[in-house]
Formats: structure tokens, sequence, C-alpha cells
């Protein structure tokens, strides 16, 4: 198969290529159609944002694609295989981070970690891998309900990329984070995107929106790209 | 087994409180029922206990009898006899209102003479057998009595027989008398059977509402443990489901956490409890910490099938006050119809049987039986059943809740 340009540059080994294809989704509740024929192709090293009002329907698209939630229609092929009914595969395929919180707050760092990595990757991970590139080793010993916003997203974060999945959906991965919370977790994307991942991000922000490459907006269940050139004004009109 | 882990060190942290606070009621209602319990028995010493007795009281030879228990030394002070259908009785001896009651045949006492022993039935709780052996002693006696005088009358028979000039009858007849004297002799112990009647599988009415109090208390005490089950936001068992542990093996990791923190928790409850006893906290009472562990085991069913039904509550609510209250609520209702606080002799025959089939009144009724001795196999059916049912429904609820998105 042979290389495209940007797998060269960015040092993308071509067999991990891959290609995630949403396939006419459709999906309501009740009377109220949150999905209308969503379709929409990824591949290996992009990173797509999904833009909306609030309540729109990006949450349920990415719920759909995770495989957690079944659309009424329509599909979700990774290299032209369906990712629903892989069971406990999907986690391994796709790491999602959703709105809410993908952990228990009784529990501290550690053993929310713990359900996910084993006790050596873990130990390798917090010394040199992704749980020190997000600064993990602080949050260990905190119990969850007494972490901020901040630490909480990182940490679920961490927990989602535990079996290092090719594709990574977010579902607003950076809001009501300060600063320096939103400056780490971009710079982890924009190496996931860089190592050839797949990214798939539910996004209000603009920060987020520099890490995409192509951006789409999601409107009365319907799914249309939009080229954005850094006005509001516009994109807001368009929503 | 990760997930296991997870859950045992979240009820754990729970634990310390939980047990805290179990212990305290324990305690408090422990000095509570004793000083009742004395209270009560130092005027029963006062009272006089109330006998009934069953038989048809026109009968001549009843009232004598009558009259004759009452006017016994022994029993003079002590008993109140009343005359009453046989349906009244058993009915005021399942709710505390008599001691006992005698089943007095027709024909009784015409019985004794003729040699043909029609027994007295007398009928009483575990706690007044001791009168009914002071009882059994005193009708004994009497009979005797009775018939160590009637031998008078084998003498007299042999005068008429000796004035009348009747000497060939004398001999065949003395020895028909003898024989009809000593069968009536030998046969005076059958006069009086005594029958031990009890509230469920012959409890006493102490021991009966000790087992089902103890199922209300276990089932109160799950409610601390609520906010480590009762869950709102269900985004990270979606998680786990996502990464292959389902609604099956998240309830079955975090029922059997749950299990096992409640049963250390009675363990050590009963440990505390035992040596409170043994410093003599509760007066002259006697409770042996080996006899107590010793019914450990044997309490596993019913331990099994109240948790699960505590779990359910758990799992089917999606606040933490809905959950307490589901638990509160569920645990008196069916305490009520499962005869927890009163004898469920006293329910309707349907209704019993209803409210024996819940987990409340299953768990209940294993534990009456099983401090009875014997267990039967309905029982270990009901319970068992009950603990699968409950089981069952919060996995399906779990999964129900997962896939709601």
């Amino acid at each position: 198969m042979q290389s495209l340009p940007w797998q060269a540059l960015h040092g993308v080994n071509p067999a991990v290529f891959m290609k995630l294809e949403i396939c006419d989704i459709h999906r309501s509740y009740g009377k109220n159609t949150v999905l209308q024929g969503v379709s929409l192709s990824v591949e290996s090293g992009s990173c797509v944002g999904i833009v909306g009002r609030n309540g729109c329907g990006k949450s349920t698209l990415l719920s759909v694609v995770a495989g957690v939630s079944k659309p009424d229609s329509g599909t979700v092929l990774v290299d032209g295989n369906s990712v629903f009914g892989k069971g406990g595969k999907v986690a391994e395929l796709i790491g999602y981070v959703p709105q809410g919180l993908p952990l228990f707050e009784e529990l501290n760092g550690y053993d929310n970690l713990l359900l996910w990595y084993d006790k050596n990757s873990l130990k390798r991970s917090l010394d040199s891998g992704v749980l020190a590139e997000l600064g993990i080793s602080e949050l260990l010993k905190l119990q969850v309900r007494k972490m901020s916003g901040g630490m909480k997203k990182r940490l679920s974060i961490a927990c989602s990329v535990a079996k290092d999945p090719p594709i990574l959906l977010l579902d607003e991965p950076t809001s009501a984070l300060d600063i320096p919370c939103r400056s780490i977790i971009c710079n982890y994307l924009a190496r996931c995107k860089n190592d050839g991942k797949i990214i798939l991000l539910a996004t209000h922000t603009e920060e987020e929106f520099s890490l995409c490459d192509e951006l789409h907006v999601l409107k009365d269940g319907k799914l249309n790209s939009f080229n954005y050139n850094g006005s509001r004004e516009d994109l807001a009109l368009s929503l | 087994m990760k997930y296991f882990v997870s859950r045992i060190k979240t009820v754990f942290r729970i634990f310390p409180r939980a047990f805290a606070l179990s212990l305290v009621l324990v305690l408090l209602s422990a000095v509570v029922a004793v000083g009742f319990l004395n209270a009560d028995g130092s005027s029963q010493d006062k009272q006089k206990l109330t006998v009934g007795i069953v038989g048809n009281t026109q009968d001549t030879f009843l009232g004598f009898g009558i009259d004759v228990i009452l006017k016994m030394d022994s029993t003079e002070a002590v008993m109140n006899v009343e005359s009453m259908t046989e349906s009244d009785a058993k009915f005021r001896l399942n709710n505390g209102a008599i001691a006992a009651y005698i089943v007095v045949p027709d024909g009784f006492v015409a019985s004794i003479t003729s040699g043909e022993v029609l027994p007295l039935d007398y009928v009483c709780s575990q706690t007044a057998g001791g009168v009914g052996t002071v009882f059994r002693d005193e009708i004994l006696t009497a009979v005797s009595r009775m018939l160590v005088h009637s031998q008078k009358g084998v003498y007299g028979m042999q005068r008429i027989a000796y004035a009348n000039g009747l000497h060939s009858a004398v001999s065949k007849s003395t020895e028909e008398m003898n024989l009809r004297y000593f069968s009536l002799m030998l046969n005076r112990p059958n006069v009086l059977t005594l029958n031990v009647s009890g509230i469920s599988s012959g409890l006493s009415l102490d021991a009966y509402l000790l087992c089902g109090l103890s199922v209300l208390a276990v089932a109160f005490f799950g409610i601390s443990y609520s906010s480590a089950f009762v869950r709102n936001d269900m985004t990270p068992n979606r998680s786990l489901a996502r990464g292959g542990i389902g609604a099956l093996k998240q309830i079955v990791c975090e029922y059997f956490a749950y299990f096992i923190a409640m049963a250390t928790q009675l363990l050590l409850l009963s440990v505390c409890v035992s040596a409170f006893v043994g410093a003599g906290a509760f007066g002259d009472i006697e409770l042996s910490l080996l006899d107590a562990l010793a019914y450990a085991p044997r309490m596993l069913p019913a331990l099994l099938c109240l948790t699960a039904f505590q779990f359910l509550c758990f799992t089917v609510a999606s606040r933490l006050s809905d959950g307490i209250m589901l638990q509160f609520v569920a645990t008196v209702v069916l305490g009520y119809i499962g005869g927890c606080m009163y004898p469920s002799d006293l329910l309707p025959k349907g209704m019993k049987v209803v409210g024996n089939l819940f987990p409340i009144g299953a768990t209940r009724e294993y534990l009456c039986e099983m401090l009875s001795g014997i267990v039967s196999t309905y029982t270990i059916v009901t319970v068992s059943v009950s603990f699968g049912v409950c089981l069952l429904f919060s996995v399906f609820a779990r999964k129900i809740r997962v896939n709601k998105v």
C-alpha cells in the first residue's frame, strides 16, 4: 500500500493505517430525531472536530461510534469491520472519554487506574508513558471526589487509553478546565495525532479547533463540513 | 477480579462506620430487652398462670376434678383455671394469653375406673413446661390415691361374698379385681400426655420474636452500605461494560463484596456481644461464643437470601435517598407480612404462605426452623429461589440502566 506523504512526514508506520467509517447513522429518542443519516470518514493521523449547539446530538453521535449506544439504523466500520457486537474488544479499538466521568468517586486515582491497567504496565506508564505525560502521578493517592475538574478529566483520559487504542473519541475534553490543564491535554492529543491515531472530538473551544484537520457542524441531525477561517461569527451563524 | 477487589476496597471503607453503628444499636437493644425480660419475669412470679380447660364442663366429674385441681397445695397460689373451647385455647396459647390448656376427653373419670385410660392432653408453651411437670405429678398423685383407696373395694367384695356364703366365687372375683387394679396402676402414668406447643416450628414466643427481630435488624444494618452501591451516574459502569465487564460480572462482584462485609460485620457483632455477656453486662444471661459461632455456617443460606434482597434495593434505586427509603419501606412491609413482628400463625393461612415466599419472611422462617432443629426442604427451596430471583432482577436492572444512554 502506498504511503501517504503525511504518514512519512510524521513517521507513521503505514502498516497501522486505519479508516473509521460512520455510515448513515439514524438515532431517535422517542419522537425526537437526533441523528438523521450522519456519515463521516476519518483516516489515521487525522483529528476531526464536531461542533454544534448544546443538545444537537454530538454526545449521542460519539456514544454510537463508541458502541455504547445502538443506532436505529446505520453502522460504524473500522477497516470495513463493524464495531457493534465486539463486546469487550471495543475498548481495545476505541478509547472513549465521555462527558460524564468514567471514574468511581469513592476510589482514589490508583484504584481507578487498576481497573484498566495491570500493575506492571501501570508502573511503566507512570515512569515514562502516557500517564507521565498526563501528569497522573500526583493523582494516585487522591480520592476522585476530592479532585478538581481538570484532574478528573486527565484521569478519565488516562483510564480510556489504557489499551493504547488507535481511535480516540473525546466529548469536550477541555471544557471548564484551567489553561495549564488544557495545555497538557491538547499537547497529548497533538502527540496522539502525530502517532497516527484517529481522533474524533466533540468540541466548543478554539484551542481544540486548532488541533482539528477538519470541522463538521451537526445541525438538525445532519452533519456538514465547515471551513473554519477563524471567525466566530461565521461559525455561530452556521450553527 | 480487579473489579471485585475495587468493590471490596469500597465497601470496607464504609465498614468501620457501619459496624460501630450496628454495635451501638445491638447493645442498646440488648440492654432494653434484658430490662424488659427481668421486669416481666419478676411480675410473672407474682402473677398466677392461667390454664385453660377444654372439655364438657357440665360433666359432674370434670367439675369435681377442677375443684380438686384448684385446691391442690402446689397449684392453688399459682394457677387460674378457665373453661374454653379448643380453638380458643390454641389461639390464646399462641398469643401468650394463657400458659397452657388441658383437653379432658369425655368420660375421662369413668375410663380410669374401668381400666381403659383416656389420657388428658396437656398443651403448654415452652416457658410453661415446668408448670406442666408439677401439674402432671399432682395428677398422678391424685389418681394413685384414688386407685389405692379402690383397693379397699377388693376387701369389701370379699367380706360381702363370705357373708352371703359365696365362698367359691371369692378367689375368682378377687383375681379379676386385682388384675383390673394392676392394669389401672400400671396405666396411671399414661393418664397425662404432655405436649409442648410452639409458635412456629415449636419455638417459644421469645425465640420466635428473636428470629423475626434479628432479620429486621440485619435488614436495617444494610442501609449503611447504600452509599457504596446506589449509583446515580452509570458512566463508570457503562465504561466497564465496554471493557468487557458486563452487567452480570458487575453484579456478581458487587454482591459478593457486600455479602462478605455483612458476614464479617455479623461475626464481629457476635464476638462483641458475647464479650459483653461474658463480662456480666446483661446479668445472669449466658451466651457461649462457641455456641453462637456454631450456628454461623447454618445461617449462611439465610444471610445470602437477605443480602440479595438488600442488594436488589440498592441496584434499582438511582438516588441515595431513594435507595434508603426503598430498603426501609420494603423491609417494614415485607417484615410485617412475613411475620417478623408477631407470630405468623395469627395470620390467615394464605397470607402466611405468601409472606414466607418473600425474602424477609423466607429468612425468618429459615431461622425459626434452624433454631427448632430441622429445616424443611420447602424452606430451603424458598430461600434459594428468593436469593436467585433477587440477583437475577439485579442483573436485569443493571443491564437496563447501563444501556439507557
